[in-house]
């Protein structure tokens, strides 16, 4: 395997190449290096983090940044990578923010929520939908927690929040997909997935559950938060539902509901598709073929039932055959994240316990995202985002997600935080581009490797010669002047065409 | 003519391909070459300003009944998320009463947190839309059981976003068309069209990228301002890589959007310094407010370029209260008003009192009868109309429904509109300068909606 298509691999398959994951790949080859990644679990928990960093002291009750430490120490600089680079792109498809988690300790809840992702990552779908409901910190994000059982005209009706968007965000969505066809058009009168009816249903079936308190005076202490919730079976809804046209009898528990209507929702056409297509747009490309989602709709298919299901999955999204065909061509926009863990990961190789990067959702003065603060539940950018239409009233442009977060702040604010952190780091991220081959020599193949790393070897000749030229006058001028040179190298890459783009 | 982009980029880049400072930007706004020849008069300048409250505002404890049956079965709905008879004196709308079916006619309040802006009413500078929304024909609770002619995907958010914002022109935002009609051309000038928040459906459209000004005010790398850790070299080296793209589509739009805010943010903030004083540069942690004053101060910067017609977009999220209602949704409308304050004021004091319109938009209203703490998505919600030219103090497009009503209330008191969004669009369109055959093209199904008898306008 080439040097530069480990590279590109390893920007689609983790948080960015690194000189051992770049040379372990090219040894091993892709199908052994994603075995091996198979058999990694997620080590320690965020919670755990947060307890051992203290942050279940009373004087963090309200604090929603210190996960955030937690996450970054562990995507930066685990071996782990494709099982977190997968609950990241999890966390994109079943959404939780910290910004809309409104009770005490919300770093605890999103910890909790992200262990349950990274647990998942390479399960079973259907599983991880109900681990995820079994969330507080889902509870509350979509305010089903609390939620109680009608009785009389004069309750309160369940609440409808939840019900709604695990149909429309998490599993099913709003349009019928249709084989050979990702998006079918039907006669409007038929396209509804899903009806207010079904939401109604469906919130009943989400009522009863509440926090566990274990004992416990919440919100004294976190345990609550990340402990699975429990039902109440007072206050659930036990009577007859019909969700999606299917039966659940009446009498049944809080939780043999959840799973019944669970098992509703996964026997969707739609759920296979569905996934396939927002895996595919967030590892690999922005606008897949519908061919491309049809081959791995039906490995998620076949593996419905399997515990390794989204391994399977996985593995079929990052070694398809249109892949393979169009090594090298742009594929999507990268995400601000992954611009600075790319960077991070190849410049800074002492991992650190305690990042202190702090919250970069700023999008005029840091990366304008931050891992679990997506301004809604339709996380950061619409998967239905396209480029500009091909001029005026030609075709629609390709399809784009992340150029939902490219505008006149966001290009400019990127160019500012990079500027900083490529010279000084961030929090406890240092650089060192010191151990970079060939700077003791202060060889201008140095570039090239930059080019390898950062760009998986696309840099334009043009641009890898004017780099050379510029590194050339300052390595005349003394070691100094030399390391200057190479963090202006090391910028400028981050500003070129390139950079923005992942192959 | 070419898009906004192919224009932007080509003017641009010609024109100034060292353009690194700030200083060397000045007269870029000038210099833009400018549509064709407007529609409207000269000295006629007008502004159309969208506050999209995110989320879905909750209707019901926005526009509240004040007394008699109307405010017990608002009570008895809601008797959690009520609120109280005696706070709702202080925003007692005068001198309309509307008749309810079975009910005597009785007075509206508005949240008690919006003083401000039951004023305005009052003086006769805000119209009320009691209950609009997206429909496709007059619509009744039959026709909704029959499911004929009903908008697709009611209560998502996303899909009736884009049934307010893109109203029936296949994708492209009103507000974009708006700004296109006036100049004559899919091509606007950079400040026609500005949003002030984040992508909307409002502006997009055709082969534009929507400007985006942050409200801190817009600003250019640093490394381009002052050098590469301390290399022009690599500074200009910088400059170069940022107008240029590898050749993927995926670049060519990344890097378009790099060249044209790198252009105008430095004429911008050129601009906005020459202001004297600028209202953007007030503190404020009112995220509305902030939005507002900057576009004050952009509504000046665009009379001075001669501009006769601009639009901008501003929102204000949170309003999803399907929980803690009473105490998110009282804080949301304290900010509403405090916001809408700040911006008439310094409209006021800019001499542009007469030149705006500022309209609400949020994608549905709620139910009526609540959950545990808060309430779930409706259809129908309330709309503010606010400026000096807007015949004030009138519930437009009729009175409110009552959350029982036996035609236009759903199950859990979801209110199905009585007025529709191109009932709204059209009166404004009106106003800001369009002929109605250009109106019809953009919202060709106001055919089927009855014209209202009173006017949005002021004669």
């Amino acid at each position: 395997m080439e040097l530069s298509e480990a590279s590109a691999f390893l920007h689609r398959a983790t948080f960015g190449p690194t000189r051992s994951t770049v040379e372990s790949l090219c040894s091993q080859g892709v199908d052994s290096w994603l075995t091996s990644q198979s058999r990694l679990n997620a080590g320690t928990s965020h919670v755990r983090w947060l307890l051992d960093n203290g942050y279940s002291s009373k004087r963090y009750v309200t604090d929603r940044t210190a996960y955030s430490d937690s996450i970054w120490s562990k995507w930066l600089f685990c071996d782990a990578q494709l099982r977190c680079r997968v609950a990241y792109a999890l966390s994109q498809i079943i959404v939780v923010s910290v910004s809309g988690l409104t009770s005490s300790w919300p770093s605890f809840l999103i910890a909790h929520y992200f262990d349950v992702l990274e647990s998942h990552a390479f399960g079973n779908y259907r599983k991880l939908l109900s681990e995820v409901a079994n969330t507080p910190a889902m509870s509350i994000f979509l305010s089903f927690r609390g939620s109680r059982v009608r009785k009389s005209e004069a309750d309160p009706q369940p609440d409808e929040n939840f019900s709604r968007e695990l149909m429309q965000l998490f599993t099913i969505g709003t349009r019928h997909l249709g084989p050979g066809n990702t998006m079918r058009g039907i006669d409007e009168r038929k396209s509804d997935t899903y009806t207010q009816s079904d939401v109604k249903e469906l919130a009943r079936v989400f009522t009863g559950w509440q926090l566990n308190h274990d004992g416990t005076n919440y919100p004294e202490t976190p345990l609550a938060t990340y402990s699975s919730l429990v039902a109440n079976e007072k206050f659930h809804d036990s009577r007859r539902k019909i969700v999606l046209g299917t039966e659940i009898p009446a009498g049944q528990s809080a939780q043999r509901d959840r799973e019944d209507a669970m098992d509703i929702l996964y026997a969707h056409p739609n759920v296979a598709r569905f996934v396939s297509r927002r895996l595919i747009q967030n590892l690999v490309s922005s606008d897949p073929s519908e061919a491309y989602v049809e081959r791995v709709s039906v490995v998620f298919d076949r593996e419905r039932e399997s515990s390794t299901q989204l391994f399977h999955v996985v593995v079929a999204v990052l070694t398809d055959e249109e892949v393979v065909d169009l090594n090298g061509a742009a594929r999507k926009i990268r995400e601000p994240i992954l611009k600075f863990s790319s960077w991070a990961r190849a410049f800074c190789e002492v991992a650190s316990e305690n990042p202190g990067i702090g919250n970069t959702s700023d999008p005029a003065f840091r990366l304008g995202q931050m891992p679990g603060n997506a301004p809604t539940v339709f996380g950061f950018y619409s998967p239905d985002n396209r480029l500009p239409d091909k001029g005026k009233g030609g075709r629609l442009g390709r399809f784009s997600p992340e150029f939902g977060l490219v505008n006149s702040t966001t290009t400019v604010g990127y160019l500012d935080f990079m500027y900083r952190v490529v010279r000084n780091g961030i929090g406890d991220i240092r650089p060192d581009y010191a151990l970079l081959p060939g700077y003791d020599d202060k060889s201008p193949e140095i570039v090239d490797y930059l080019s390898l790393f950062m760009v998986a070897g696309r840099l334009s000749k043009v641009r890898v010669r004017k780099l050379k030229s510029l590194l050339a006058r300052h390595s005349r001028l003394g070691d100094k002047q030399y390391r200057r040179g190479v963090q202006m190298v090391v910028y400028l890459i981050c500003c070129s065409p390139e950079y923005q783009i992942q192959s | 003519m070419s898009s906004y982009t192919e224009l932007s980029r080509r003017g641009f880049v010609t024109a100034s391909t060292k353009f690194l400072t700030a200083g060397s930007l000045g007269n870029l706004l000038f210099s833009f070459p400018q549509a064709v020849a407007s529609n409207n008069s000269p000295s006629d300048y007008k502004a159309l300003i969208c506050v999209n409250l995110l989320g879905g505002n909750d209707n019901h404890n926005t526009l509240i009944p004040f007394e008699g049956c109307q405010y017990q079965a608002y009570r008895r709905a809601r008797p959690n998320l009520a609120i109280d008879q005696s706070e709702l004196k202080s925003t007692l709308l005068r001198s309309r009463r509307s008749a309810v079916e079975g009910c005597a006619s009785v007075q509206y309040a508005l949240h008690p947190q919006l003083r401000f802006l039951s004023d305005l009413y009052n003086k006769g500078d805000m119209a009320i839309l009691p209950n609009v929304g997206p429909l496709r024909r007059p619509t009744t609770v039959d026709d909704f059981l029959r499911r004929t002619h009903i908008p697709t995907q009611l209560f998502s958010h996303s899909d009736q976003t884009a049934e307010w914002l893109a109203a029936s022109s296949s994708g492209i935002g009103w507000g974009r068309k708006l700004s296109e009609t006036d100049s004559g051309s899919s091509a606007i000038h950079p400040i026609a069209a500005i949003n002030l928040f984040g992508f909307s459906n409002w502006l997009q459209g055709g082969g534009g990228v929507q400007f985006l000004v942050d409200p801190r005010g817009p600003r250019i790398p640093r490394a381009i301002e002052s050098g590469v850790y301390g290399s022009r070299e690599a500074r200009d080296l910088m400059s170069e890589f940022l107008h240029t793209n590898d050749g993927s589509d995926y670049s060519v739009a990344y890097s378009g959007v790099v060249e044209t805010s790198l252009a105008l943010n430095g004429s911008l903030r050129q601009q906005l310094s020459q202001l004297d004083p600028a209202e953007s540069s007030a503190e404020t942690a009112n995220r509305l407010a902030r939005q507002l004053l900057m576009a004050v101060d952009l509504m000046r910067i665009g009379k001075k370029l001669g501009l006769q017609r601009q639009v901008f977009f501003l929102a204000l999220p949170g309003f999803d209260t399907h929980s803690n209602l009473r105490d998110r949704h009282d804080r949301l409308m304290a900010t509403l008003d405090a916001a809408i304050m700040r911006f008439v004021d310094a409209a006021k004091r800019h001499e542009m009192e007469e030149q705006f319109t500022m309209f609400t938009v949020s994608e549905f209203g709620r139910a009526a009868r609540g959950n545990s703490s808060g309430s779930d998505h409706g259809w129908g919600g309330c709309a503010f109309v606010v400026g000096r030219a807007v015949n004030g103090g009138q519930f437009y497009g009729g009175p409110p429904v009552s959350s029982d009503d036996s035609m236009y209330a759903l199950d859990g008191g979801r209110l199905i509109p009585t007025l529709s969004v191109e009932q709204l669009i059209v009166p404004m369109a009106r106003w800001f300068g369009l002929r109605e055959h250009d109106i019809l093209e953009i919202v060709p199904r106001i055919r089927v909606f009855p014209e209202i008898q009173t006017s949005l306008y002021k004669a």
